[in-house]
């Protein structure tokens, strides 16, 4: 306990004054609070455009949509540096050991991923407080729950992810650039793969990418926008979408997030620093 | 009866190798405690990758190390404890100020915030605490670098070039800061390719060239260990000709105020015949005080020309 209290404290030096948390943190503050006065906008003549709980599924949707994203390229920028700057070397030169600097690391991640986590639902959830009518409706349902279970997932799902691409790459620029081209290319490859082999999609959904697409995919939480879309698909000839339980993907996120950190510990303790 | 100090480090066929480079080889030696040791060598010739090793950042491929008697890997974790090392250049982070990086060390060795403030003033860095690591000149990196090494009051001083990039008087701060600790019978580790720096600090040295110990003892055995002759003939050429065929000549040098010979034997009479006898007649034949810089150019001379000109300035390339 002593020992975590320490690597808090190093920790908290450390981000306190880190230009690249502010930033990041900052850009998605204003992502939420632009695309909140956008929708209050748009329903300014009819509040109930805009307002819980209908509207969670745009809130978790969209600005929610590139947390994770951002709370990977955060993780990366807060990580990878620690290795071009030999600072990761010198924490344990003075008395940590390797595994240690990595569990402050996974530390920093129990920090920023709620507050990735809170700022969507704080901003958007609060523009949209006021056209509620809560006597009319509970504000959150079951299946906004499950969204936002979901959007959590993704966040795990990304940060754990960004560890590992910034333990293993060990500078922040080319971190990045694995970091986000990944996430494009596996788009990429799946839709390519899937042109040639339709029955493909079921699989292609488990890997990293697919599975957080689909889990911020609204049909597979909405029973009636999966209706919608279903209708839609049947007019164009097509069969019902088919979707893994959403139970299977938060399963296929959380293995997926302890391969990669337990692949960070691996590697953070085999190599030279 | 008398008890057996404990080594403050002790390795034992130390190597490491990066692919197909073999960057320590073998490397052996004891520090005992309030030794000032200095672990001399090119740049290249694996001094830091060994510090590595003993502060846990390098895996050995081979042999074995105790810090304090402590060899397993939990007991070498507490055993670092009682280390302050700091490797190459000063490793800190840019964006915080000078006191808040030795508040991350503070907080990893276990020591307040006032301890802190001691080391700030000890080297000199108290007014620039709060300024960002970042705007610091080379010379107050090495000194903040030396303060994050002093703060948990180390039994050991582990210092890898500390004098790398300074100015003159960088490098009398920071020789006098060394100092200051020797005093306070701290043991100290001082990596570095000055050899005066060496020579003038240091109680004890091991001479590392391409991995391998090449020499080590006090300086004045490592220094005394061959015994070196001045000659001067009228024919220069044919006196270095000739030493180099001289079955007792370990190294032979021209320098500008004649030919310095390295010898396995004190026998400079039997030199003296050996080039009567080829003709050559000396006008000069002395015994000669070799200094570590001597010695030194003998056991790493076929590093190539580039050492050996930054050995001799000191300058980093």
């Amino acid at each position: 306990m002593t020992r975590l209290r320490i690597l808090a404290r190093v920790e908290a030096i450390k981000i306190r004054r880190s230009r690249s948390f502010l930033v990041v943190l900052g850009l998605f503050i204003l992502i939420n609070v632009f695309f909140t006065l956008t929708s209050l906008r748009a329903a300014a003549n009819n509040p109930f455009l805009f307002a819980l709980p209908d509207a969670w599924q745009s809130i978790l949707e969209i600005p929610a949509g590139l947390g994770p994203l951002l709370a990977g390229v955060l993780t990366i920028l807060l990580v990878a540096p620690e290795f071009t700057w030999k600072t990761a070397r010198q924490s344990v030169i003075d008395g940590l050991g390797k595994g240690e600097f990595l569990l402050g690391k996974l530390l920093v991640l129990a920090a920023i991923l709620p507050v990735f986590f809170a700022i969507p639902l704080l901003i958007g959830g609060g523009g949209a407080l006021p056209g509620s009518d809560a006597g009319q409706a509970p504000l959150i349902r079951s299946e906004d729950l499950g969204y936002m279970f979901a959007y959590a997932m993704r966040l795990v799902l990304f940060g754990s992810a960004a560890l590992f691409v910034a333990v293993l790459i060990r500078a922040s620029g080319p971190a990045m650039g694995v970091f986000l081209l990944y996430w494009l290319l596996e788009t990429i490859v799946s839709e390519a793969i899937q042109v040639m082999w339709r029955g493909a999609e079921g699989v292609l959904r488990f890997l990293p990418g697919g599975v957080s697409d689909t889990l911020n995919d609204t049909n597979l939480h909405y029973a009636n926008e999966l209706a919608w879309t279903n209708a839609s698909r049947a007019e164009r000839g097509l069969g019902p979408l088919e979707l893994p339980e959403p139970w299977m993907l938060l399963l296929a996120a959380a293995l997926y997030s302890a391969l990669f950190v337990g692949l960070s510990f691996h590697l953070v303790r085999r190599r030279d620093l | 009866m008398t008890t057996a100090r404990t080594a403050v480090i002790d390795t034992h066929g130390l190597s490491k190798r990066f692919g197909g480079v073999l960057a320590v080889d073998q490397v052996s030696f004891t520090v005992e405690p309030g030794q000032v040791f200095g672990f001399l060598g090119p740049n290249g010739s694996g001094k830091t990758t060994t510090i590595g090793m003993l502060m846990g950042i390098i895996r050995p491929t081979a042999g074995s190390f105790r810090l304090f008697g402590a060899g397993a890997p939990r007991e070498l974790l507490a055993a670092r404890a009682r280390v302050g090392a700091t490797l190459e250049t000063p490793n800190f982070h840019p964006h915080l100020s000078g006191r808040d990086n030795l508040g991350i060390a503070a907080a990893i060795k276990g020591v307040g915030a006032a301890r802190i403030e001691e080391c700030l003033e000890i080297v000199g860095l108290r007014d620039r605490g709060k300024h960002r690591f970042r705007t610091y000149s080379l010379g107050m990196k090495q000194r903040l670098a030396l303060a994050a090494t002093m703060l948990n009051d180390p039994e050991l001083v582990v210092l890898d070039e500390p004098a790398n990039g300074l100015d003159p008087q960088g490098m009398k701060e920071v020789r006098d800061i060394i100092r200051i600790l020797a005093d306070r019978g701290k043991t100290i580790f001082l990596s570095s390719h000055l050899l005066w720096e060496v020579e003038r600090m240091c109680t004890h040295v091991a001479i590392v060239r391409k991995g391998r110990i090449m020499a080590s003892g006090t300086v004045a055995e490592v220094v005394a260990s061959e015994t070196a002759a001045l000659l001067r003939a009228d024919d220069t050429d044919a006196l270095v000709a000739a030493l180099e065929d001289y079955d007792g000549a370990i190294s032979v040098r021209a320098t500008g105020d004649g030919v310095l010979v390295g010898l396995a034997s004190d026998d400079l009479a039997a030199l003296n015949r050996h080039l009567a006898g080829l003709g050559i007649h000396l006008s000069h034949l002395a015994r000669q005080r070799r200094s570590l810089e001597d010695a030194f150019m003998e056991l790493t001379r076929d590093d190539g020309a580039e050492s050996m000109t930054e050995i001799a300035t000191g300058v980093d390339s």
